[in-house]
Formats: structure tokens, C-alpha cells, sequence
């Protein structure tokens, strides 16, 4: 579903992806870990051409990306799903006006019909009664969820995660997580999912990779990574245990 | 007109810092035509519009003023005014603020579009959009004014 092959890219002098390789098997939830600054956020905005990578490919069900032109790039987008750490809500409309906005921009529902998917993206994220509320009006945790709902509403192909439960608390952050599963196992999406948080990724993944360095230095399932002798691992797996220790404390 | 421009600048680089013109971008729709070019469109088409109200509300409020002083009747204070504005003195004052108008749109349009560095960028896009904007327009002015003279020396 997803190939990335020696991809660079850099800020500057400042080098953030060095020849990073991966690829994303059709169904597979991928989880990429990181430090701070490793570029995994890049990594994805570079697959949609958010932004434009310095070398490498890109090839995305088939499609090498980088050599779209912009109403190809677009049919592609619109097979792409994307919640932004931040939500990204559109905050001058409601939350049903949000949801509706990429049904209207690209297919030929009836109001009818956009209100009925509408509703049955919300019950799936359990916030009906939100429906005409306004972003500003929300919780960090109904915002992720409205994103989420905003993202699934095209019924994506490949969905892609920018930190999902970064600032909630950890009952939220673990009910995301477990929406997050259930959406991409009742809609057979592909994920990948950039998050520092161990707790979402245990539950989410079906494989794992860790960035350093602009490379992709270890790769395996959560348990293989959790329980390495790697001195790398090993410190950036106790510290991220201790976080979550301490969220939950 | 120059704060509209500085409204369009934070709104725009507002949308910009708190990715949600990305988010735009990412759902397949072109944010530059949705977000850019509505607002220059608007702001070309609408500040004639408001300047032609806004002439309207000051002949009501002037007509006003001299009914209490002066005791005048409509017909009188009609034929006053239309003898003294000349065609002259209307179609290119109105015609200027679809320039003006575009310059207000294009310069918030632009600034809030490229903002960066979060709400201090915002901040920066706000503060710049109101000040290029007024230099934007008086030059502009200037420059309209001596074409104006220039294609009809008699204003």
C-alpha cells in the first residue's frame, strides 16, 4: 500500500530525514516512534506533499507521489485520511459543517444523504450531540474525535496519525486508541501512526519503527522493541514507560 | 479599508499556524481558491459597493443637518446637490476602491496565507497586512489620480 524509499529531506543545513526506506503492507497499522524532532511528522506530511521531500520515492497504491501533477495528487488525497495533532478543525464552522465540508467539495450527496453520514460517523465516535457545536466549544479529547470523524467521513484508504493522543489524559488517550482500532478494522484502513505514546501504540500496532538519527534504525512488533537489549531502546522505552506511569499517577 | 486588510492577515494566519489550511490541502481541496481568491473577489467588489452606501448615507445625514438649520426642502437640498456634484466627481472616486479593494485583499490575503513562527506570526502577518496595505493604497491613489487628470484633463 504504502513504499518509501530513500527519502531525505532537510531544513537548511539542518538534515531531518536521511535516506529513510519503509513500507506499509495493505491493512497493516504501522506505528513510528521517535524522539523529538526525528522528522516523523515530516515523514508524513511528506506523503501527502504537504511537503516536498529533498530526494527519495514515494509510492502510494502504486502511484509514485512526488510525480503527480496537482489533480492527480488530489484523486490520491482524496483516498488519504489526516488528523493533525492539533485536530485542524476549521473553527469559523460547526462541527456538522466541518464534516460536511469534503462530502460537499467532492461527491454528489444529497442534504439527505450528507446528514445520514454525517450522524453515522458521529455515533462512531460517540459525539452525536455535539453536531452543532462549534470548535471553541469543545474538549481537547472531542476535538481529536471530531478530527477523526472529519478524516474517516471519505472512507480513506490509508489513514495517517499525526500524534493522536498527545495532550489528552490517559483514559481518553486509550479510548481514542481503541476508536482509532475499531475504525481502521470496520473500514480495512492502512494506518501509520506517529505518536510518542507507548500506551496507543500497544494498542494499535501491528508493527513498529523507530526513527534516529533520520533513519530508520529498528523495526519490529512492540514486544520485540520493548524487550531489546538495544541501549538505545532500552532508554527510550523506560523513559516512555515512565511517562506513562506518571499520566496515569 | 486597511484593517479589513489586517482582519483577512490574522484570520488567514490563524487558519495557517493551526494547520488547518493544510488540513484543507489534505482533503483534496485547493485552499488558495477557497480561502484567497473568495476574499480578493469580495474585497474588489464590495468596498465600491460601501462607498457608493456610504456617499448615500452622507448626502441623508448632510440633508438632515440642513433641515434643522436651514429649514430646507428636499427639492431644494436634490437640485443643490446635483448641481454641484459632477459626474466628475463620483465615477472616478468609485472606481478607485475596486483597486483599493484588491489591494486590501490581496496584501491580508497574502500575508495571513505565508504566515509563520505560530501567533507571533499571526501577530506579524496583522501588523504588516495594516501597514503595506495603507502605503499600498496612498501610492495608488496618487497614481490614479494622475491617470485620471491625465485621460480627462477637464476633472
Amino acid at each position: 500500500m504504502v513504499e518509501i524509499k530513500n527519502l531525505k529531506k532537510a531544513f537548511n543545513s539542518h538534515i531531518v530525514l536521511d535516506d529513510v526506506s519503509l513500507s506499509v503492507a495493505k491493512g497493516e497499522n504501522l506505528v513510528v516512534f521517535g524522539r523529538s524532532g526525528t522528522g516523523k511528522s515530516v515523514l508524513l506530511k511528506c506523503m501527502v506533499r504537504l511537503m516536498e521531500p529533498d530526494s527519495g520515492k514515494i509510492f502510494i497504491d502504486d502511484k509514485d507521489v512526488l510525480s503527480l501533477n496537482i489533480k492527480e495528487l488530489n484523486e490520491l488525497r482524496k483516498q488519504i485520511g489526516f488528523l493533525f495533532q492539533s485536530a485542524a478543525l476549521y473553527d469559523s464552522m460547526s462541527v456538522r459543517q466541518n464534516l460536511e465540508f469534503p462530502l460537499i467539495r467532492h461527491f454528489n450527496f444529497t442534504p439527505e444523504e450528507r446528514e445520514q453520514k454525517v450522524i453515522s460517523v458521529l455515533e462512531k465516535v460517540s459525539l452525536v450531540e455535539a453536531i452543532d457545536k462549534m470548535p471553541s466549544e469543545l474538549s481537547g479529547g472531542m476535538k481529536k474525535r471530531i478530527g477523526l470523524a472529519r478524516s474517516i467521513i471519505t472512507e480513506p484508504k490509508l489513514m495517517l496519525y499525526d500524534e493522536p493522543t498527545t495532550g489528552l489524559d490517559p483514559i481518553t488517550s486509550k479510548e481514542i486508541s481503541y476508536l482509532i482500532l475499531e475504525l481502521q478494522k470496520s473500514l480495512n484502513m492502512t494506518s501509520v501512526v506517529v505518536t510518542h505514546d507507548l500506551l496507543c501504540a500497544e494498542i494499535i500496532a501491528d508493527r513498529a519503527i523507530v526513527l534516529n538519527e533520520g533513519k530508520v534504525q529498528y523495526e519490529g512488533s512492540i514486544p520485540e522493541l520493548t524487550s531489546s537489549n538495544d541501549p538505545f531502546l532500552k532508554n527510550f522505552f523506560s523513559h516512555e514507560f515512565i511517562k506513562e506511569n506518571n499520566q496515569v499517577n | 479599508m486597511p484593517e479589513e486588510s489586517s482582519g483577512i492577515g490574522a484570520e488567514l494566519g490563524s487558519m495557517r499556524v493551526t494547520e488547518q489550511i493544510d488540513a484543507m490541502e489534505v482533503s483534496a481541496v485547493d485552499p488558495f481558491k477557497y480561502l484567497v481568491v473568495t476574499r480578493i473577489f469580495a474585497c474588489t467588489f464590495i468596498l465600491p459597493i460601501l462607498t457608493v452606501y456610504v456617499i448615500f448615507i452622507a448626502l441623508a445625514g448632510a440633508y438632515i443637518a440642513v433641515v434643522l438649520v436651514q429649514n430646507m426642502t428636499i427639492e431644494y437640498y436634490t437640485n443643490a446637490v446635483l448641481y454641484s456634484v459632477e459626474f466628475g466627481d463620483a465615477i472616478p472616486g468609485v472606481a478607485k476602491t475596486f483597486v483599493f479593494g484588491y489591494i486590501v485583499g490581496l496584501v491580508g490575503s497574502y500575508k495571513g496565507y505565508t504566515a509563520t513562527n505560530g501567533t507571533e506570526g499571526v501577530g506579524r502577518a496583522s501588523t504588516t497586512a495594516v501597514v503595506v496595505s495603507s502605503l499600498m493604497i496612498l501610492i495608488f491613489d496618487m497614481i490614479l489620480v494622475k491617470i485620471t487628470l491625465w485621460l480627462w484633463p477637464t476633472f
